[in-house]
């Protein structure tokens, strides 16, 4: 019956997910359940709302969350390191870089634009990162040396950033820091499309490659004699997890420690093995990030919290624990 | 038969009457300020983290939370028949939401000018259905303006922005302050650069100010008006040698709301020699 176990638990997990996903479209501002819609089905405005305001928020922060947390799952895996995350090799702040740009330099946009310009220029931003990584991997250099060649980004985006706040103006400077933060306050069904045409099958390829990386946390030279094509996999692991960044940056802004703190948390429960590590990081990351959601948006109401600020809130200090703990662990 | 119909004519027009109640929401400080001035505050049924004048009604009324993050549930939620917007707060999709739910939304210009303050008396006055006050009280703010002395006074301001936690900024070109400085008809001492930049010595010396200009919070910050004498350079300009200081509200001054008239009246009056 052992190897029954993990399934059972992704199975305990997927059911959580759809439990929680049907509350929290119960909750929110408005005192609106679905029962409420049955009741007065000529109330239009009710649905209105209920459709087009609160499910596509719900369903983006499933999407974001199973993004954040699945990206990070692959960033551990393929660096070996247990403290890697999406934010590594510079893409969030590529991002960041990309947005400052659209809001701080005078455009003149039609106002249907100026909505979407941020959006768009996060997207644009981590692209480009995303490939500058992506020649930078082909060009035979070890992916210790991506690891440097993406702090190396990340430093050179944070200090360009740093140059377009100081240029900004006051309302700028809060656009800036508020997108820094992170928000789902962008949520409408399009949006919802165009995130999820690019995580879903980015989380089925990163899915496929799975046994490969498990191959590959025995060393890269141990996994080519054991005949997998390393460069390949790891490029391919490394592109699509960037795409799940980009979409996710794109649609939320930065949203910390979901993509740190899942895969830790999955890991405890399902074990190490790629196979089933993969799929429970999708739920949790969309379990996780969808509670936080819900408490954005309804802790202080009629208002809302950035969600950023609460997922890093939660795991600063679980990020210091886990330091803390590793350092006794490896007694250095 | 016919008194069927009419009661059910009577149902269906029942929720219309009852929707028929003004419900506003006001975002953006200046807003705020102009609808309780018109009188208009019965109608106010909350604001965002911006609108804090008039204190003692405002601060009871839900927040919205701030301009810039807006929540389109949370103001759907207090079922608004009107939502008066502040400029600054836009592009924003919640407030797309708000418009697209079938609620009126009207957009409140935002300019540094004192022109601008009668646009936004004149919007808000109409989305309210009140011309005749916000004309009472274009014309009032108008007389406090005729304080001012027509022409310019050859006298350079320095405008100087702090804030706990930063270092003192001085007031350059395309600022609010440097709007407010012009409108009091005296000239800006910082005309080499935009923005907010921070003090150096050197430059502040070299734009010899007559006369500064420091918030009420900024006095704060800096722990009093002789600690302004010790900031970098300017013991040694013309304002610091007769030490000519002006502490005005900064909200007044650089909100170009309703407070803004006599704020640059109070500038202009201490500009005279």
């Amino acid at each position: 019956m052992r190897p029954n176990k993990p399934l059972l638990t992704l199975g305990a997990m997927a059911v959580l997910l759809l439990v929680l996903a049907t509350a929290a479209a119960g909750f929110g501002a408005m005192r609106l359940m679905l029962a409420d819609i049955w009741r007065s089905p000529s109330d239009g405005m009710l649905w209105q709302i209920w459709f087009h305001i609160r499910l596509p928020r719900v369903a983006l922060a499933l999407l974001v969350g199973t993004a954040l947390a699945l990206s990070g799952a692959v960033m551990q895996g393929l660096f070996r390191n247990p403290l890697a995350d999406p934010g590594l090799l510079g893409i969030s702040s590529g991002a960041a870089l990309a947005v400052g740009l659209a809001v701080v330099l005078p455009w003149t946009l039609t106002p249907i634009f100026a909505l979407y310009s941020s959006m768009a220029a996060a997207f644009i931003g981590s692209l480009v990162v995303t490939l500058v990584i992506f020649s930078l991997s082909s060009f035979s250099a070890g992916l210790a040396r991506l690891l440097l060649a993406g702090i190396a980004i990340n430093a050179l985006c944070s200090a360009a950033t740093g140059v377009l706040s100081w240029l900004s103006n006051d309302q700028q400077l809060r656009q800036l820091s508020l997108w820094g933060m992170g928000s789902l306050g962008q949520a409408q069904w399009p949006t919802v499309a165009a995130a999820a045409s690019l995580i879903v099958p980015g989380a089925l390829v990163v899915q496929r490659l799975s046994t490969a990386l498990n191959v590959l946390q025995l060393g890269e030279e141990e996994a080519h004699y054991l005949g997998v094509n390393v460069k390949r996999t790891q490029r391919h692991l490394l592109l699509s997890s960037a795409l799940l960044v980009a979409a996710a940056a794109a649609v939320s802004g930065v949203i910390g420690f979901v993509g740190l703190v899942v895969p830790h948390l999955v890991r405890m429960t399902l074990g190490a093995d790629h196979r089933w590590l993969l799929p429970g990081a999708v739920l949790a990351g969309a379990i996780l990030l969808l509670l936080a959601d819900t408490v954005a948006r309804t802790a202080v109401a009629p208002a809302e919290m950035p969600v950023g600020l609460l997922t890093s809130l939660l795991g600063g200090p679980w990020f210091l624990w886990l330091i803390l703990r590793r350092r006794e662990a490896a007694g250095v | 038969m016919a008194a069927r119909r009419y009661l059910a004519l009577a149902l269906l027009v029942a929720p219309f009457t009852l929707l028929a109640e003004t419900r506003v929401i006001t975002i953006g400080g200046d807003v705020t300020e102009i609808a309780f001035a018109l009188g208009a505050g019965g109608e106010v049924v909350a604001r965002d983290s911006t609108s804090l004048k008039p204190a003692d009604q405002v601060l009871r009324l839900p927040d919205v939370g701030y301009l810039r993050q807006l929540n389109a549930e949370g103001i759907l939620a207090l079922r608004p028949s009107l939502v008066l917007v502040s400029e600054l707060a836009k592009p924003s999709l919640a407030l797309k939401q708000v418009a697209d739910s079938g609620v009126q939304v009207i957009t409140v210009p935002e300019e540094t000018s004192l022109s601008a303050i009668d646009r936004k008396i004149q919007t808000v006055a109409t989305a309210l259905d009140r011309t005749s006050q916000g004309e009472r009280l274009i014309a009032r703010l108008h007389d406090d303006l005729q304080a001012i002395p027509a022409g310019t006074l050859p006298v350079k301001v320095l405008f100087i922005l702090s804030h706990s936690g930063m270092s003192a900024m001085a007031a350059g070109k395309d600022t609010a302050a440097d709007a407010a400085i012009r409108a009091a008809g005296l000239q800006n001492a910082m005309q080499s650069f935009s923005r907010y930049q921070p003090l150096s010595s050197e430059g502040i010396i070299a734009s010899a100010p007559d006369l500064v200009v420091v918030t009420a919070d900024g006095v704060k910050t800096l722990g009093g008006e002789e600690k302004v004498w010790q900031l970098p350079g300017l013991a040694m300009t013309p304002a610091g040698k007769h030490h000519r200081l002006v502490v005005l509200d900064d909200m007044a001054l650089l909100g170009f709301g309703l407070d803004t008239p006599a704020a640059i009246v109070k500038l202009r009056a201490a500009a005279r020699p």
